[in-house]
């Protein structure tokens, strides 16, 4: 590869949108004003193109795909080796660098118009784009890191966009909380990820990608004697640094496990996701849908050889994944608001993609990553596009049959429902599809879970699409309802496009059977095997283990796909059923459960369960604290002080003014000490 | 040249005590001529410092163990040579960022409180600088009682500072602050003496030495018995606890910030509490390291303690100045932790937190200080949404809140990370350092900092800046000729330190590079690994010639040249290579 | 008698004998034949003449040679030389002070009683005779009770001084009676020390450790406490200060203590500190108690003259420290092991800081009235900010703060507690007595810190303003700023304590338990000594 093309690709990825931001932040409000998105449409949309350029590069590249990038060194813990600013580039960076992107220039150039009404740009204009800007900066760095500081750096970073974001309305007081507790929730998860970090610091002596994860390998390979040349030691240190690397790489991969678990929304971190909606529509399709909260998939693919090290951590990766797919999936069939059912779609997608690292497809899960956020920042910003026709109301119970009044947002949520839905051919279909499969390799509870989840996306995916587009048209009042422009439609349209055909970079052509002549397994993933090979390597172990699944496996290999096309047809069905054709069936069934729809509505109690549990007693903790700072710390040192006052108390009631008290004093004293004296002589 | 390389400490000293006296006598009455006099004063100051940075980092004047500019005249020696206790001034690569840091928060504090100051200017003016000039000289000091007089001596003009011009109860905020602190000091004053007679008597100088050189010498050496060295801790420790201030000995702290003007509590924050942490860098970990690491568990919980506790208190509070108050506990805390993972990546840490520490918190005291001019309140109750009143101050406060939670990529996160490597690695042996009494059982709870960290200073902002407008009434004050959003000069107040925290967190790499060639001579000398040390041997047997013949030895240059040199490309891993000696000189 | 003979080597102790007369006789005539203002400064102006000859003479005399011809009973050593230069300094200070006192006409008596007092020091450091002792310390004491008599008219100020004479006049019995002791246990000669029979050489052959010499050892100490206001012996304390005017306290807390101190020194010395344990350990119980006391009893006043007479006590605590260590004798001892010189440093360094707390506040008048109450000095800072400024060092370095020489005079007197160290027999007490005074120390902030933040941190309440004239200025800027002249050079004062402490014991004695502790030092120090 070239090289130092691909450095000044790099540095370009990373300096454009930066430099975007910059110039709105510092230019925008006193003289872009309006026209601020300038900068960094064009700072994010170069990103872009030097993304796709980079992609054909790496694609391009063959064997030796992976390049390392010093730029500079940044600090150190001493003994010599510096933790250096350093960039990787390989398959998977390639990737999901041309995801992010792409899809954050698609949503800047959204957000030119939707953030504006009646032509007049909003308040903090400029400052909407600067941070969209400083966010794909800091995703870049997120991917394009080559150690596990830089990933922090970045990991934390996209946080703080996407808590300035979240909060972008920040005078309405549920947007600052939503803002907060996105912050927070994931910063309990980057606790654990931190600990992690500090954990392979000490474990392998540096914090480089290459170094640990090659070393990871040959400690779990029990390979001394590459080990010791590797990290220059003797054989017996290499020896025991073997043991101590396969002791510890499960702990590392769990605490990892809680950062990503923080950050792509999974159980039991997932409550910051939902409210994170209150950010406009176009940080929810971007941050919260598309890129952001896929981080963690992307880190556990990128450590796949601390992940895929033990079974025990991947089968609860699935178990994860799959619990959270199916959960989020429950709470979005009952939601009303447009974009939370699409936040806990997005949770549940995540679980998929996690169920998919956790069967050892990470190339699936990355390939469900990819086509998630060309399908969900569609159906995200097509929510926006309603919302921005409705002035600002989202929720589908206020109006209804808005196909006529808006039919290009229809048509495209439209494409967008489908895919998610996993409707056959379109890009949800083929990615989930491989998941699914993988679930069933790995444990058939898994595969039904997912298949289960897949109805029941299908149908809560139209439910909303049929509230809100079918039946009879109604607008909130004072809304002149009207189709968005075409700044809000091409983006929306060339996502349209992307949710149809992007499946078809996972699949490749095969001859034979019903629809087999697309098969899944394509150029993504051959793409991604440098980077997937660990899982490889490790799945055909647990495969191996379990033949009575590998027997299933190899129905469902043929008849899954065919399986799973249905259901999602089934719950598209009974969706139009129940909203369409018979609008009164959701009542009964809401009148025949009334608990678990109660359960659902209140998503399960979990924000008040995290209240009861965690918050209030943390402040009472903390109130305790303060208390025993003024009453118990202030009364002991209270106490010390009065020591000395209540000696000089008692010696000052001798001080009576009267001469013969003093002179007998004095004798008393004298005395005392003679006798004193004279007793130890 | 010489002359001025011998004698800029002393004038960094006593520059600002020259800028007071100028304040006092010749600048009339005019409130405006005090305070241009006083920033004047100050400003020169800082200059003075950046070029004696300047003149350290070229290796200009005298360096004598390392220290450069190092200067020292007769005191109490008075001609007797048995007696080494003399006006010695010196510095390295840790102390010159304190100084650099002392330096630019002076002049900042002073003129932050152009607007806020009318009352008895002139004396505020020339107590401002008269505490200058005590902080300068604690961090050139390398005579222990010129470094007592020196911590001692800022109490004075703080306690004047907070009694005068404070809120409600500075009676009482200045009188707890002065009394805790010199309860404490008193003891290491004790600790002092008694560790001066025990070099005298055991050592091999012959000398009744306080100069600090000489007693880091002593204390490596490891003449001080174990039983000794843990008396001298706990008395050295007294006083420099209370002032970080440690866990429990915190809780004047709050009190004294709340009362104090911005300026005192800029001052307070950003460099007092750093006297206490330099007092252990400087004297407790080097002089008694088998002291420091018995008591290294011990610390290390109550490090960890102030973490937690002062983040739990802070996350409670009301006022914003007590929060961010309480605040200063938890990072303090962090700073304690780092430095008795006696490691070098702690140890830098440490360092790198006090400076880091110094500029953000000094900033959120100035941001609120900003605020309270204009709403005469800091009840978050009756503040709130000034996003949108101040959306520059916003900005502001942000970015510095994010500092001092550690984001990655500004400065807070470098020490942060910095002291948890240390702490977590303190068991292994990575660095060339022999192993620590921490481990990961004490990174673990000081991580949970982190998180609490989070939720009190995001609470804060959204408090203070999100959500509806609300104001106390007849507010914003602007009688005063303030605008309502900052004005350029209280943007050119901070600007200087949210540029610093941008480039310290992206390139904290000068700082490191001068301050490990310190750490590692100055500090953990005695904690280099046997297969370092021979190669340490051939690089000292040079050195130890100059060191006797009592010319000057060579220059932290060629010190900080050989630590650089020792990684190369071929050895970007070495500190994997140490990974299996961990048995070997593990417990 | 020819006194001739005498006379060059003592000529600052005629020189105040005499002028002390002078003053006394000439002030009823000067009273008569100088009209007006005149005649009531002229007393005044005379004392201070007389002292700053006196002082002059000293300097100009320099150190003695050794080789005076002594008069019996006298002699003349470095701890003369320091006791003349320190006093007649600090007198200066002390008459300058006092020169608007008293209001009323015996001004000429009150001049030259503090003369006389002042005489009476210097004796006391020229003293080789116990007799002579005995007398010197009584002539610093009784011209203090007509003192604080004079000094105003004011009922308290008769009782304090009746309290003071009744109460010195016992102290003054219980000591001879235990100089008697002395006398008769050490073979009948009164001769402090020096060749042939003199008491310390008789100590030197002698086991000291019996009951006679315990007995008259502590007798007589009872006696010097009572000077220095130590526990048992301090209760006097707040009354006697408080009843005459402040500047009078100031002095009080100078002149007597001075003189107990070189008395302790001296009976000291004659052991070569080499006394019973049981000496020693009464000393320390007594140093102990009296820091503790005194500052404890201090925290609880409200009454400035009070607390600070309380910190008097305080601080005859610290001093008796250095005494207790004793001058540096051992072979090892390190150059800070020098007890006595930091006691005598610290004495004049207390001399000038508490006669300078003392005239500031003598130096107020709150309608008429002194100012007592730590309310009249309230918000003293914006009345009159030099006063405060002068308080604020003073009472700093009564605090041991930096920048003032109190500072170092802790550093001295602690340092040498602690320079005794682990071999010496009374090594490890010492320590602890050391850090029960630096404990003491932290609790005297306290109050100390009252006093300064009633001055700067608060509003003024009452209407005070300054009496006294440029003399008692003179006095305060002097007191101040020599707190931080000897802050910067304490070579100044700390270099002739030396030289004065090295003199208290004859070279050529030596004591067993001394002599066997140097050993103990050489030999155990040896080895760790690592090449």
């Amino acid at each position: 590869m070239n090289e130092s093309l691909l450095t000044n690709l790099s540095i370009l990825i990373l300096l454009l949108p930066a430099a975007g931001a910059l110039c709105a932040g510092a230019l925008g409000p006193r003289h872009l004003k309006g026209n601020s998105h300038w900068p960094v449409v064009f700072g994010v949309g170069g990103a872009a193109i030097a993304s796709y350029i980079l992609l054909f590069q790496v694609a391009g590249a063959g064997e030796e795909s992976s390049v390392l990038i010093e730029l500079y060194q940044w600090f150190t813990a001493g003994g010599g080796s510096w933790f250096n600013v350093e960039l990787l580039i390989d398959p998977l960076t390639a990737v999901m660098l041309a995801v992010v992107t792409g899809i954050s220039t698609l949503v800047v150039i959204y957000s030119k118009e939707y953030m504006r009404h009646h032509d007049q740009p909003e308040r903090g204009y400029e400052r909407f784009f600067a941070f969209l800007g400083l966010f794909v900066f800091s995703m870049c760095i997120l991917v394009l890191g080559g150690n596990f500081l830089l990933l922090y750096l970045g990991w934390e970073a996209v946080g703080l966009c996407s808590y300035l974001l979240i909060g972008f309305y920040y005078q309405k007081p549920s947007a600052a909380a939503a803002a907060k507790k996105a912050f927070l929730v994931n910063r309990i998860g980057d606790f654990g990820f931190g600990l992690g970090i500090l954990l392979i610091y000490i474990t392998f002596g540096c914090l480089d990608y290459a170094t640990v994860f090659e070393a990871a390998r040959l400690g779990m390979d029990h390979n001394v004697e590459a080990l010791a040349t590797l990290m220059s030691i003797d054989a017996i240190q290499a020896s025991e640094l073997a043991m101590t690397i396969s002791s510890r790489l499960p702990i590392i991969a769990l605490l990892l496990l809680c950062g990503a678990v923080g950050k792509s929304a999974q159980l039991p971190l997932y409550v910051w996701l939902p409210d994170a909606m209150e950010g406009p529509s176009p940080v929810s399709a971007l941050i919260h849908a598309a890129t952001m909260v896929t981080a963690g998939i992307y880190m556990m693919v990128r450590c796949g050889v601390i992940f895929a090290s033990s079974d025990a951590v991947m089968m609860f990766i699935a178990i994860l994944g799959a619990a959270t797919a199916i959960f989020a999936a429950t709470i979005a069939l009952v939601q009303t608001d447009m974009k939370r059912i699409l936040a806990y779609s997005t949770i549940s997608q995540l679980g998929y993609m996690f169920l998919g690292v956790g069967c050892f497809a990470a190339g699936s899960a990355v390939f469900h990553l990819m086509t998630h956020a060309f399908f969900k920042a569609l159906l995200f910003l097509g929510a926006g596009s309603v919302m921005h026709a409705m002035g600002g109301i989202i929720d589908v119970r206020r109006f209804g049959g808005l196909k006529r009044i808006l039919p290009v947002t229809y048509l495209t949520m439209l494409i967008g429902s489908a895919a998610l839905a996993g409707f056959p051919l379109l890009a949800g279909f083929w990615s989930k599809d491989e998941i699914v499969h993988a679930a069933f390799n790995q444990h058939v509870l898994l595969g039904v879970v997912g298949l289960v989840t897949a109805v029941l996306t299908a149908f809560y995916t139209f439910r909303m699409m049929f509230l809100a587009f079918w039946g009879e048209e109604r607008v909130p009042e004072g809304v002149s309802a009207h189709e968005s422009g075409k700044w809000i439609l091409v983006p929306l349209g060339i996502l349209a496009i992307g949710a149809i055909f992007s499946g078809y970079f996972g699949v490749h052509v095969h001859g034979g059977g019903f629809l087999g002549f697309l098969e899944p397994h394509g150029a993504l993933h051959h793409f991604l095997e440098p980077v997937t090979a660990p899982f490889a390597a490790h799945a055909h172990e647990a495969h191996a283990a379990e033949i009575g699944h590998g027997f299933f496996a190899a129905i469902a290999h043929h008849w899954l796909m065919y399986l799973s096309a249905l259901l999602s047809i089934l719950g598209i069905l009974v969706a139009y059923v129940w909203y369409v054709q018979r609008p009164w069936l959701p009542q009964v069934v809401r009148a025949t459960f009334p608990k678990a729809h109660f359960v659902l509505l209140h998503k399960y109690f979990v924000d008040e369960f995290y209240d009861t549990v965690f918050v209030s007693p943390l402040r009472r903790l903390g109130r305790f604290c303060y208390q025993a700072d003024v009453f118990l710390i202030d009364g002991i040192v209270w106490f010390i002080t009065v020591i000395p006052r209540m000696f000089g108390q008692s010696w000052r009631t001798l001080q009576t003014g009267a001469l013969q008290g003093y002179g007998l004093g004095m004798a008393a004293g004298l005395a005392l000490i003679i006798v004193l004296v004279m007793m130890t002589t | 040249m010489d002359f001025v390389s011998n004698w800029i400490l002393t004038a960094i000293i006593f520059m600002p005590i020259v800028g007071a006296a100028y304040v006092w006598f010749g600048s009339g009455s005019r409130v405006s001529q005090v305070r241009s006099n006083a920033m004047i004063g100050s400003m020169l100051t800082l200059l003075l410092v950046i070029c004696a940075a300047g003149m350290h980092s070229q290796g200009q004047g005298e360096t004598v163990d390392g220290y450069g500019l190092y200067h020292t005249s007769g005191w109490m020696a008075d001609g007797d040579n048995r007696i080494d206790v003399n006006y010695t001034l010196g510095i390295d690569g840790v102390s010159v960022w304190l100084l650099l840091l002392t330096g630019l928060l002076c002049p900042l504090a002073i003129w932050a409180s152009f607007s806020s100051i009318t009352n008895r200017a002139k004396e505020y003016y020339c107590l401002l600088l008269l505490l200058e000039s005590g902080m300068l000289g604690v961090f050139c000091s390398l005579d222990l009682l010129l470094f007592y007089v020196f911590f001692e001596f800022t109490l004075i003009p703080l306690f004047f500072l907070i009694g005068t011009w404070g809120g409600q109860e500075r009676a009482r905020a200045a009188t707890k602050f002065f009394l805790f602190t010199v309860a404490g000091s008193v003891l290491t004053f004790a600790g002092v003496l008694y560790l001066a007679f025990h070099q005298y008597s055991y050592g091999d100088t012959g000398v009744f030495s306080l100069n600090i050189p000489t007693l880091v010498r002593y204390g490596q050496s490891g003449l001080i018995p174990a039983g000794v060295q843990w008396w001298i801790f706990l008395g050295l420790v007294a006083g420099f606890a209370v002032k970080v201030p440690l866990f429990p000995v915190h809780t004047w702290l709050p009190l004294a910030h709340t009362e104090a003007p911005t300026a005192g509590s800029v001052l307070l924050a950003g460099v007092l509490l750093k006297l206490g942490t330099y007092g252990f860098i400087r004297l407790a970990l080097p002089i008694l390291p088998e002291g420091a690491e018995a008591f290294a568990h011990f610390m290390a919980v109550m490090a960890i303690a102030g973490v937690i506790y002062g983040a739990l208190a802070a996350w409670v509070q009301e006022d914003v100045k007590k929060l961010v108050a309480y605040s200063s506990v938890s990072h303090m805390g962090f700073c304690v932790l780092g430095m008795f993972s006696l490691k070098m990546a702690g140890m830098t840490g440490s360092v790198m937190y006090m400076v880091n520490h110094g500029l953000s918190t000094a900033a959120l005291f100035l941001v609120v200080g900003m605020i309270y001019e204009r709403y005469h309140t800091r009840d978050m109750n009756k503040l709130g949404g000034l996003a949108r009143q101040m959306p520059v101050m916003a900005v502001f406060l942000i970015i510095f809140t994010l500092s001092s939670i550690g984001l990655p990529g500004l400065n807070g996160f470098i020490g942060e990370m910095l002291v948890l490597i240390g702490t977590a690695a303190s068991t292994e042996t990575h660095d060339g350092l022999i192993a620590g009494p921490l481990g990961m059982a004490y990174a673990v709870p000081a991580a949970t900092g982190i998180v609490l960290g989070a939720i009190y200073m995001l609470w804060m902002c959204r408090r203070i800046l999100f959500g509806p407008v609300l104001e106390p009434p007849g507010t914003p004050d602007t009688s005063a000729g303030l605008p309502p959003d900052l004005s350029g000069r209280e943007i050119g107040i901070l600007a200087p330190i949210a540029v610093l925290c941008l480039v310290i967190g992206i390139w904290p790499k000068p700082m490191i590079d001068s301050m490990q060639p310190a750490i590692e001579e100055h500090i953990l000398a005695s904690r280099v690994m046997e297969k370092d040390i021979n190669v340490a041997h051939a690089d000292k047997a040079m050195k130890g010639q100059s060191v006797a013949s009592n010319t000057a030895p060579a220059s932290p240059q060629a010190d900080s040249m050989e630590v650089e040199s020792k990684p190369t490309e071929a050895q970007r891993f070495t500190g994997s290579q140490l990974v299996g000696s961990e048995v070997r000189h593990g417990s | 008698m020819d006194l001739s003979a005498y006379f060059p080597g003592f000529l600052p102790e005629f020189v105040m004998i005499i002028g002390a007369c002078a003053v006394l006789l000439l002030g009823a005539p000067a009273r008569a034949a100088v009209p007006g203002d005149m005649s009531k400064q002229t007393p005044g102006l005379l004392a201070i003449v007389v002292t700053l000859t006196s002082l002059f003479i000293t300097l100009w005399l320099g150190h003695p040679a050794g080789g005076e011809s002594c008069p019996p009973g006298l002699v003349a050593t470095d701890l003369l030389y320091y006791v003349r230069v320190g006093g007649l300094g600090v007198g200066v200070l002390i008459l300058l002070a006092n020169l608007h006192l008293p209001v009323a006409n015996e001004r000429a008596e009150f001049f030259s009683m503090i003369l006389f007092s002042l005489t009476g020091l210097l004796i006391t450091a020229a003293a080789n005779d116990l007799l002579v002792l005995f007398f010197a310390i009584e002539l610093v004491s009784v011209p203090t009770y007509i003192i604080v008599a004079l000094a105003r008219e004011d009922k308290r100020a008769s009782e304090a001084s009746v309290k003071y004479f009744f109460l010195g006049a016992m102290s003054a019995a219980i000591m001879v009676y235990g100089f008697s002791f002395l006398y008769g246990a050490l073979g009948g000669t009164t001769t402090l020390s020096g060749s042939g029979d003199s008491m310390a050489a008789v100590a030197s052959a002698t086991d000291t450790n019996n009951a006679i010499i315990i007995a008259g050892m502590l007798l007589s100490f009872a006696g010097i406490f009572f000077k220095l206001a130590a526990v048992p012996f301090h209760s006097y304390v707040a009354d006697v200060y408080e009843g005459p005017a402040s500047t009078v306290s100031g002095l009080l807390g100078f002149l007597p203590k001075f003189a107990g101190l070189i008395a302790g020194v001296k009976l000291l010395s004659v052991f070569a500190w080499d006394v019973p344990p049981q000496v020693l350990w009464v000393l320390w119980i007594v140093a102990a108690a009296t820091m503790t006391v005194g500052n404890t009893i201090a925290l609880l006043q409200r009454n400035v003259k009070r607390i600070l007479a309380y910190s008097s006590v305080a601080h005859s605590g610290y001093m008796l420290i250095g005494l207790i260590v004793g001058p540096s004798l051992l072979a090892g001892a390190g150059p800070m092991r020098d007890g006595v010189s930091a006691m005598l440093f610290y004495m004049v360094l207390y001399g000038a800081m508490n006669l300078g707390a003392f005239a500031v506040l003598g130096a107020l008048e709150k309608s008429g009235e002194s100012v007592e109450d730590i309310a009249d000095i309230e918000g003293l800072h914006q009345r009159h900010p030099g006063l405060a400024l002068a308080m604020a060092l003073c009472i700093f370095s009564l605090m041991g703060f930096p920048p003032t020489a109190g500072l170092l005079g802790k550093v001295y007197i602690f340092s040498s507690a602690f320079s005794v160290g682990s071999e010496h027999p009374f090594g490890g007490p010492l320590v602890v007595l050391a850090v029960i005074g630096v404990i003491n120390s932290a609790i005297g902030a306290a109050y100390y810190l009252r006093i300064i933040a009633a001055c700067y941190n608060r509003e003024p309440k009452s209407e005070t303003k300054i009496i006294g004239g440029a003399a008692l200025r003179l006095a305060i800027v002097a007191c101040s700023g020599l707190m931080l002249l000897l802050f910067i050079k304490p070579a100044l004062l700390s270099r002739d304590a030396k030289s004065a402490a090295a003199t208290v014991v004859a070279k050529d004695v030596h004591h067993t338990n001394v002599a066997v502790a140097a050993k103990n030092t050489a030999s155990e120090s040896s080895p760790t000594k690592t090449p």
